[in-house]
């Protein structure tokens, strides 16, 4: 009972054990008050063990994150704390920063973390160099994804300066707004005499900081719009608000009490605050990480001829002609041609090619395809900048920072509300002089700023980041609100396959018996399975590599094989316990019934000169693929597949996804699927690859897929965390959904802005009309907003 | 009716001190992350506890 002595408390909840008999000590001498904790205490500490020795907890891919030239561009300093951010994907609750706050316990080179859920963000700083790579592949074991990114702590600096300013000239807005009302309830009030030049002197005195210091952002956009001529909404709120200043500061000198500053205090004010929320919604920073450095600060082994051994560079300092070595699961770092005798790669992030292909001595090889088994050594041919890679992910780069701006929908209404309303207004001046010129100053005046589309300038923003704060919970990640708009007039829907509309992996499917039209589940018998295995485990090719890790756990023995011989191109034979066997793959033909199986490798089995059996292996489709297609079709939404992939692969998707042979191009480069897109309007991309992420820059709206690659996250607009297809389906509905919105908000501000209208042309152009109708119109599109999103149907489920 | 000559400006000077204590509070960057600190008081107990249980 001396156990018991030293642990008077809960190993688990730290709950002290007042009844001792009650206890139950484990065998390590670990006391618990009851058998939940001992159970829940079992299963934490074996998950954290397995957790913190788990192999991929130091992936190699994570290593150029320690690299010198990626640190200059990385390394950020925050409060004399120098450490790296990252971008984190996958973060939900409480228990997400508690498993990330302990990651100092795992890796104790680390001096802090510091995670941001508001932003997805982690600031890491360590106490010795070099250990980045092992936080990021801790965090990739514990299941979230880690981007970098990029340090510009200058924009950084300024983007939180910004942000503070926005809140500050929130913050003196509600104050003056709060006062402005008080003393202008007052007058409404029938406050009279030298108390009332008071107050109307106080209203002007907290008016002009609105004025001057708060509404500036608008003056800076009109101008900017102006510069760009572009139209804008900013365009009647300043006039409303300059000229609303202007006649009330022109009838408080006359003595005559009529005053906007109320309503026009209360306008700045709520546009204000509808605009930072929609700021604080957008995930611009993602935009902010740099494309080229990824695969540029790449460690990668280069052979030195004086050592005579392969010493660690960053990929950006290989030169033509190194010899450099690429082990099983990293990327090859340069253009160049194999030296090995032989290499197994899969190209599909660069090409979408779904398998994985064998080269041979001499073959050019290219940058970012992934080296599949074996080591291999490659010379050098093309510099990592200009390798293909390179240069597709210059053009993304460019083409992100010129795509042509969207004139959103609620500024275009802006710019026909603007004429119509100057229009009605020089008309009503002119005829109305010849009767009263003041009264025809004065109605004019008060019809512009009664006419403001306020509402619609206030609604709009506030629709659109209740829409992304949405979707953002849902694990949508949208840049900013103008994707989602474009996503409401897509009329062409173009999809990669490889990794988009299929999982992307390269497997064993299934087996079929020699009828390949039977339907119904096969299986070879026991010999024919240990002697396929015992065959295939001496071939290098990457399909027998898939056959064999699929059958390795059903092989019961491991037979000798005698003549083994390969047959080039196509497959090997040998002889097993006197039975001779050929294995050979070839293309499939293409009339497979299964729903979702895309074989790309048509495996047959020869025992003595029969077919036993097929072993199909290939991709499978999203479950979710085959709907979200339909329901896009149903949209009205004509769908295309743009795949680098065979075009029986290709055909084979399109056929069990029902898209026309017309819609699907295969053996496309990267830069034709970028054409193809051009010379469609109102496009949708969707894709994973290095290969797709140039179509995704270029002046469409684009939705990269989750476990997309980091060119892919950066060049598309839309960021989607959420397995499959579907999500497409999901946003475009949204997109919609926040749109009839906007059009309905839009016809609520017109209407009463009409009414606005008509009442100061008639003269009832007291600002208590306004006090009543401005805060009454933003109060119904508000109400329409927040309930409008609330209930978007299908997007809630 | 005098009364408010000394109620206005004690409002000004209610508002001038909301106004520098909500820019002070910008400043020292309270407002940038409003979602992590909610979370982080629960933690702290839970970590407590483990300190307490020598986990």
């Amino acid at each position: 009972m001396s156990l018991h002595d030293k642990h008077s408390s809960c190993t688990h909840c730290g709950i002290v054990i007042s009844d001792r008999e009650s206890a139950i000590s484990s065998d390590n001498g670990d006391t618990f008050c009851c058998w939940g904790c001992e159970t829940v205490y079992k299963i934490l500490k074996k998950e954290h063990f397995s957790l913190i020795n788990k192999p991929s907890a130091n992936l190699p891919e994570y290593d150029f994150l320690d690299n010198e030239s990626f640190l200059k561009d990385y390394l950020a300093n925050v409060d004399n704390n120098k450490g790296m951010r990252f971008f984190i994907e996958g973060i939900q609750c409480t228990a997400c920063l508690w498993i990330i706050d302990q990651i100092p316990d795992w890796v104790p080179q680390v001096e802090n973390v510091h995670l941001n859920m508001s932003q997805n963000t982690l600031f890491v700083s360590l106490k010795e160099p070099g250990y980045f790579g092992k936080v990021a592949s801790v965090l990739s074991a514990l299941g979230y994804k880690a981007y970098p990114i990029k340090n510009l702590d200058e924009a950084r600096h300024f983007q939180k300066k910004e942000n503070h300013r926005q809140l500050m000239r929130l913050g003196i807005a509600a104050a003056c707004t709060g006062n402005i009302m008080l003393f202008s309830f007052s007058l409404y009030s029938g406050l009279k005499g030298q108390m009332a030049t008071v107050f109307e002197y106080l209203n002007l005195a907290f008016f002009i900081p609105m004025l001057i210091y708060c509404a500036q952002p608008f003056y800076n956009n009109l101008w900017r719009a102006l510069k760009a001529r572009r139209p804008s909404i900013d365009l009647p709120i300043v006039t409303a608000v300059v000229i609303g200043f202007v006649l009330s500061l022109f009838n408080l000198i006359q003595g005559n009490g009529d005053f906007y500053f109320d309503s026009l205090s209360v306008l700045i004010f709520l546009l204000l605050a509808s605009r930072y929320f929609l700021s604080k919604t957008q995930q611009i920073f993602i935009n902010s990480s740099y494309l080229q450095t990824f695969i540029r600060s790449q460690v990668c082994r280069r052979w030195n001829n004086e050592n005579h051994e392969y010493e660690k560079v960053p990929a950006r300092l290989l030169n033509v002609n190194d010899k450099v070595l690429v082990k099983e699961g990293e990327r090859i770092p340069a253009d160049g041609v194999v030296v090995s005798e032989c290499a197994n790669i899969n190209p599909s992030i660069l090409t979408g090619e779904s398998i994985p292909q064998r080269l041979f001595k001499g073959s050019e090889i290219f940058a970012g395809t992934q080296v599949v088994s074996d080591s291999v050594e490659i010379l050098v041919k093309c510099t990592t900048g200009n390798s293909r890679i390179g240069q597709i992910l210059k053009k993304v780069e460019d083409q992100i920072y010129n795509k042509t701006p969207l004139i959103s929908l609620t500024d275009k209404a802006a710019q026909y509300f603007s004429i119509f309303i100057l229009a009605v207004g020089a008309v009503f001046f002119s005829f109305y002089i010849m009767i009263d010129p003041g009264e025809a100053v004065k109605r004019t005046l008060a019809l512009i700023i009664l006419a403001c589309p306020c509402a619609l300038a206030l609604a709009t923003p506030l629709t659109q980041s209740l829409s992304l704060r949405k979707a953002s919970k849902k694990g949508y990640l949208i840049k900013n609100a103008e994707s989602l708009e474009k996503l409401n007039y897509v009329k062409n829907a173009f999809f990669d396959k490889t990794g988009t509309l299929t999982q992307g992996r390269f497997e064993f499917l299934k087996w079929k018996s020699h009828n390949l039209e039977e339907s119904g589940s096969f299986s070879p018998d026991q010999e024919t399975i240990d002697a396929i295995y015992s065959i295939e485990v001496n071939s290098p090719h990457p399909i027998a590599r898939t056959l064999v890790k699929h059958l390795e756990g059903q092989c019961v023995k491991k037979l000798p094989v005698h003549s083994l011989t390969e047959i080039p191109g196509s497959g090997i034979s040998g002889i097993v316990d006197k039975n001779h066997y050929k294995i050979i793959s070839e293309l499939p033909d293409d009339n497979d019934k299964d729903d979702s199986d895309i074989i790309s490798s048509l495996t047959s089995i020869y025992k003595n000169g029969d077919v036993v059996a097929y072993a199909c292996l290939g991709d499978k489709l999203h479950n979710d693929a085959k709907q979200t297609i339909d329901r896009l079709k149903d949209m009205g939404i004509k769908t295309y597949i743009l795949s680098g992939d065979k075009s029986i692969p290709v055909s084979s998707v399109a056929r069990k996804l029902h898209i026309a042979n017309d819609k699907i191009s295969p053996n496309l480069f990267p830069e034709k699927k970028n054409e193809i897109i051009k010379n469609f309007p109102n496009s949708l991309m969707v894709g994973d690859g290095a290969n797709d992420s140039l179509a995704m820059s270029a002046d469409t709206v684009s939705i990269a897929v989750q476990g997309s690659v980091e060119s892919c996250l950066v060049a598309a607009d839309i960021y989607v965390t959420k397995e499959g297809v579907s999500p497409v389906e999901d946003l475009i509905l949204l997109s919609k959904n926040t749109f009839s919105v906007i059009k309905r908000n839009l016809g609520f501000s017109f209407i009463y802005n009409f009414a606005g209208g008509l009442a100061a042309l008639s003269g009832y152009i007291s600002p208590l009309t306004a006090a009543i109708l401005m805060p009454f119109s933003s109060l119904t599109v508000l109400f329409s907003s927040v309930l409008g999103t609330k209930f978007l149907r299908r997007f809630n489920k | 009716m005098t009364i408010l000559y000394v109620i206005i400006p004690i409002a000004i000077i209610l508002v001038s001190s909301f106004v520098f204590f909500f820019l002070w509070a910008v400043k020292t960057e309270q407002f940038d992350d409003l979602e992590t600190p909610a979370h982080k008081i629960l933690i702290d107990d839970w970590n407590d506890k483990l300190k307490e249980a020598k986990i």
